[in-house]
């Protein structure tokens, strides 16, 4: 690291002053001796002044002054939260993001989604192929690979830095490692390649998209809500999926949609003004493969740990992850059944999967309203959740002794089975 | 008049007595004996006879032979000052201790040890291949191209059969695949205003690679051995290092060569136009890369005329590479990385995606010519990508770049956006190119490359080109083989999770990671602070003397050889990831002491609770 570069940066008119003998010397040629190196070699030397005119100076201004000014002109992105911004509007719109949670946790996702637990874990002909699958590789082709994404990538980056609440002002060594989005991302798609080996024909009839960003809005308790997702990647499939249950009020019945008073359904969403209106999925809907099978989200916020800190507890979580798929089949509806229709033919259903990476939780919601804010309507809608699942208990490489251990299969288990779950 | 007497250690050569500094003013000798230069000792000179037998010792007639028997002359080193032989014998030896070493973390730490602040490196990478610079990737890593042809291997009737089989059950599915990512609506970094055609270009085809590569293995994942138990990574992290002999000097270099020979008290031995020896750092990352545990069957045998230099080849290069775009100088740690770790057992590369995101590059397609040379920037990334691919893998064989191969690699390498496919093959059979082994070696490397294929058939993008997708096939289906000698890896002993001293496994797993991650260019650069001449100090006290009046404390103002006149050559200082610092333990401490004191405070309060009740009447009355 040289400093001289840097400290000359913001004084170099200064420098340019002091070094002016420099910039005027007199150049001079220098003698690399070609000249005779190419007469031994028998090639004719001209001079070349014989063909070089003389300039004329009045072609050439000299007063600089007089130039216009050359700046280049680049655009510049507009800042963010201004009037000055293209996409702003006066009318804020609440807006549900990847970084944001339901405060009251599952009961608030409820709340929002009108949609009841039918019953704890997934629907009982999910697991019960779920429980029929044997896995034709054995367990060591997925240890392999959950060791490839968290131990032996080789790709390393500053990870966030680490804090001690005792002790705020202690500096730790910056940890480097793998970060959370590409061993998630490593995991996710070798884990499906395993899955798809195995049943090829299923495989071709699904696509796999990444990348993808989409965004659905919604009326709530009288205000528009927007919700934005990116989810870590997409299962599309030719046609949706079935439906588990009937639409029909007498499954619903029993079950009380969860009351969070004085709080609204949707507490602690931040008010913007400055958003896209309209829903938007790049995948178009002229495409082979135009509906969502199945959406994989990652837990992780880029560059930061707040990912990890105490207020993302289990509850508020869970409620993500409801959130989420209420938010791909609201996709799938719109998609289905055109934009302004509130109330539904037939059901929509999606399968969402929220990893961080050590832990799976998989949910299920089936649509059967979109009339929200109704509460005489009685149909109501379905959502079927797990608890956190553990992939492993331990990982890590400690200065060189690799620790890997509880590795537990049902994940991957529960994966195949929701890869395998019926199109209509 | 003699007013100080320093007695020199035998090391530090003559140069020390000459030096400004001291004449004049010390007097100096040296410790072995010699009494230092003629002339300025005040000790008796230790001279012998030089026909003399030594004491005690007789001549015997069976002593003598009818024909004399000299000692073999080594002719490298025979005509060498001793100062060169020391320097030999020492690269020797570190050669002899990185070959030593058990396993790849060592060895590529022991190749760091001798430089502090790493090595001076040319950086190698796939931004941009400059214009016609494929004769200069040829000759940094010795390979011989061959033009639009593949090797045998993949003319054999079997696995023309195979994939033929296979292309017409996958051709519908790509197609599908194709249509599906070309039918996108905008992207999220469609509308960023940083993202160049380049960048973009680089992430379609990223995309396109992972479907095409997903529907393929989907099929063959199932069928074929090798692909189902493969490992596949996104992007990895390919890095290789190595010594390049055979350059030309830059004109910095012949300048001071030049100097040197004129100076009085340190005579350059080189030439002016002597060849030069630099490091060269590769750092890529392919779109998409198969790993298997057994290398790709080699394309041709080891012993073939193919794999040795043809006669009268010139082994100096003669440009300077700087023409060629590669003048990016940087310190670097040197990093062997093929992607992963070396303790995932799937360390061969069996195929590898790159972009051609380059071609699109600003500079590129400003230049016509430029853009026309498409062909032969290609071929230089094939040759480059597999090369340094190739050596990080022997490496993780036990390998490095001293010591010769005792069988060759290959590897086979894929170059596309998605719609245009180029092919290429390439076989390792050496990798001793530093400037010591250049010279005696006699073999080289060969890449086989295609030329570019389109994937549709038509401008309409609806039928597939069933040639090109049979090559992909093939590709997918060469059959890795195990390597047929009796010890594949003889250089390695044991990995480093097996070493039985936690001590020393933990110091060099620690430094290991941090040089291969360039932690401290990265993290903590001020550390690291390279030894510097600032520009006031290069005018007045270097060109021309006008602080003499100073003393002379800064680096460069030392005598020659003296002790901290070179700080930049300094070894590497292992670092113990145990280590905490004196003020650390202290706080640490106060922390602990703090929160006992208030646990102990906490206890007597919950216990005065209980007293407070039976006390209280008695503080009420006092009160």
């Amino acid at each position: 690291m040289r400093l001289t570069a840097v400290v000359r940066m913001p004084m170099l008119h200064k420098r340019m002053k002091d070094l002016s003998w420099k910039r005027w010397r007199k150049p001079g040629i220098m003698d690399l001796g070609m000249e005779k190196k190419l007469r031994d070699e028998g090639v004719d030397v001209i001079d070349a002044n014989q063909f070089v005119r003389e300039m004329d100076r009045n072609l050439y201004p000299t007063d600089w002054r007089t130039l216009p000014d050359m700046k280049p002109v680049f655009p510049k992105p507009p800042a963010p939260n201004s009037r000055d911004h293209p996409d702003w509007h006066d009318k804020p719109v609440m807006v549900f993001e990847q970084e944001s949670f339901p405060m009251e946790g599952v009961n608030q996702a409820q709340a929002f989604t009108k949609s009841v637990q039918v019953k704890d874990g997934l629907p009982d002909s999910l697991l019960e192929s779920c429980n029929f699958i044997k896995l034709q590789n054995p367990g060591d082709a997925a240890e392999r690979i959950v060791k490839q994404a968290f131990l032996w990538d080789a790709y390393t980056e500053k990870l966030p830095n680490l804090k001690n609440f005792d002790f705020p002002t202690r500096v730790f060594r910056r940890p480097m490692g793998i970060p959370a989005r590409r061993s998630n991302e490593l995991l996710m798609r070798n884990l499906l390649r395993l899955i798809e080996q195995d049943n090829s024909s299923e495989a071709l009839s699904k696509m796999i998209s990444n990348d993808e960003e989409f965004r659905v809005n919604v009326k709530r308790h009288g205000s528009d809500v927007q919700m934005r997702l990116s989810p870590l990647m997409n299962i599309m499939s030719k046609r949706p999926l079935c439906p588990f249950l009937d639409s029909s009020e007498s499954i619903t019945e029993n079950h009380q949609i969860p009351n969070i008073y004085p709080f609204l359904s949707t507490a602690n969403f931040n008010n913007q003004n400055v958003y896209k209106e309209g829903d938007f999925f790049s995948v178009s809907a002229n495409s082979a493969f135009p509906h969502i099978h199945t959406a994989v989200f990652s837990h992780h916020i880029p560059g930061s740990h707040t990912h990890i800190h105490p207020r993302w507890n289990d509850d508020r979580y869970s409620g993500a992850t409801i959130m989420y798929a209420f938010a791909t089949a609201l996709l799938g509806a719109r998609r289905k059944f055109g934009d302004n229709s509130s109330t539904l033919p037939e059901p929509v259903t999606s399968q969402v999967v929220h990893l961080t990476g050590k832990e799976f939780q998989f949910a299920v919601f089936q649509l059967n309203t979109l009339d929200l804010d109704n509460d005489s309507s009685k149909i109501k809608n379905i959502v079927w959740l797990t608890d956190k699942i553990n992939l492993f208990s331990h990982i890590e490489n400690k200065l060189g002794t690799e620790l890997f251990d509880g590795y537990n299969p049902e994940p991957f288990k529960i994966l195949k089975g929701l890869y395998s779950s019926p199109t209509i | 008049m003699l007013r100080t007497i320093i007695v020199c250690p035998a090391n530090w050569g003559t140069h020390a007595a000459n030096c400004r500094a001291f004449r004049g003013n010390f007097l100096c000798l040296r410790n072995d004996g010699s009494g230092g230069r003629r002339g300025w000792s005040s000790l008796p000179r230790t001279s012998k006879s030089r026909f003399s037998y030594p004491e005690g010792m007789v001549a015997h007639e069976d002593d003598y032979l009818d024909e004399a028997q000299y000692p073999e002359i080594d002719e490298e080193t025979h005509q060498f000052s001793k100062y060169q032989k020391d320097k030999h014998q020492t690269m020797l030896s570190w050669h002899q201790t990185i070959r030593d070493q058990p396993n790849p973390e060592a060895k590529t730490l022991e190749i760091n040890m001798p430089r502090g602040y790493g090595y001076r490196c040319s950086i190698l990478n796939e931004e941009r291949f400059e214009y016609a610079s494929e004769s200069v990737y040829k000759f940094l890593t010795r390979s011989h191209l061959i033009e639009n042809e593949l090797p045998d291997v993949y003319s054999s009737p079997e696995l023309i059969k195979e994939a033929k089989h296979y292309a017409e059950k996958l051709r519908e599915p790509i197609l599908e695949a194709l249509n599906f990512e070309s039918n996108h609506q905008s992207r999220s970094y469609d509308g960023d205003l940083e993202q160049t055609t380049k960048s973009i270009d680089l992430k379609r085809s990223q995309s396109i690679v992972t479907q095409i590569n997903r529907v393929i293995l989907s099929v063959l994942g199932g069928e074929v051995d090798h692909l189902s138990n493969c490992q596949v990574d996104l992007s990895p992290k390919i890095e290789a290092f190595w010594l390049m002999g055979g350059q030309q000097p830059t004109n910095r270099m012949r300048e001071s060569r030049l100097k040197l020979q004129k100076s009085k008290f340190r005579k350059c031995k080189k030439n002016e136009y002597d060849p030069i020896e630099t490091p060269f750092q590769y750092k890529g990352s392919p779109l998409l890369q198969l790993r298997c545990e057994n290398p790709v069957n080699n394309f041709v045998d080891a012993n073939s005329p193919h794999c040795t230099l043809p006669p009268n080849t010139p082994l100096v290069f003669p440009y300077q590479l700087s023409n060629y775009g590669i003048g990016q100088v940087k310190y670097n740690f040197a990093s062997l990385v093929p992607g992963t770790w070396a303790s995932d057992n799937h360390r061969c590369s069996h195929i590898a995606f790159h972009p051609r995101h380059h071609l699109l590059d600003e500079a590129v397609q400003s230049s016509e010519y430029w853009v026309a040379d498409r062909e032969n920037s290609l071929a230089s990334q094939a040759i480059l990508t597999s090369f340094g691919r190739l050596l990080a893998q022997a490496l993780y064989f036990g390998f490095d770049q001293f010591t010769e191969l005792n069988y060759p690699f290959s590897s086979q390498t894929i170059i596309t956006d998605g719609l245009k496919w180029t092919f290429s093959a390439y076989q390792l059979n050496t990798i001793r190119l530093a400037a010591l082994h250049l010279h005696k070696n006699p073999r080289q490397n060969i890449c086989w490359k295609m030329n570019s294929m389109n994937i549709f058939e038509d401008a309409e993008l609806k039928t597939i080109n069933m040639t090109t997708l049979e090559t992909i096939l093939k590709f997918y289906l060469n059959k890795p083989k195990q390597i047929a000698v009796e010890n594949p890896t003889p250089y390695l002993k044991s990995p480093l999770s097996t070493w039985d001293d936690e001590t020393r496994k933990e110091i060099v797993f620690h430094n290991y990671r941090d040089m291969v991650s360039q932690r401290w260019y990265v993290v903590n650069y001020r550390r690291r602070m390279y030894p510097e001449v600032y520009e006031w100090e290069n005018i007045y006290k270097i060109r021309h003397q006008q602080r003499f009046f100073e003393p002379r404390r800064r680096f460069f103002e030392l005598p020659l050889d003296f002790p901290g006149r070179y700080p930049y050559d300094k070894p590497y200082g292992l670092i113990d990831p145990h280590f905490v610092g004196k003020r650390m333990k202290f706080l640490m401490n106060e922390l602990d002491a703090n929160k006992e004191k208030e646990r102990i405070e906490e206890a007597k309060r919950t216990q005065s609770s209980v007293y407070e009740v039976e006390d209280d009447p008695k503080e009420k009355r006092r009160k």
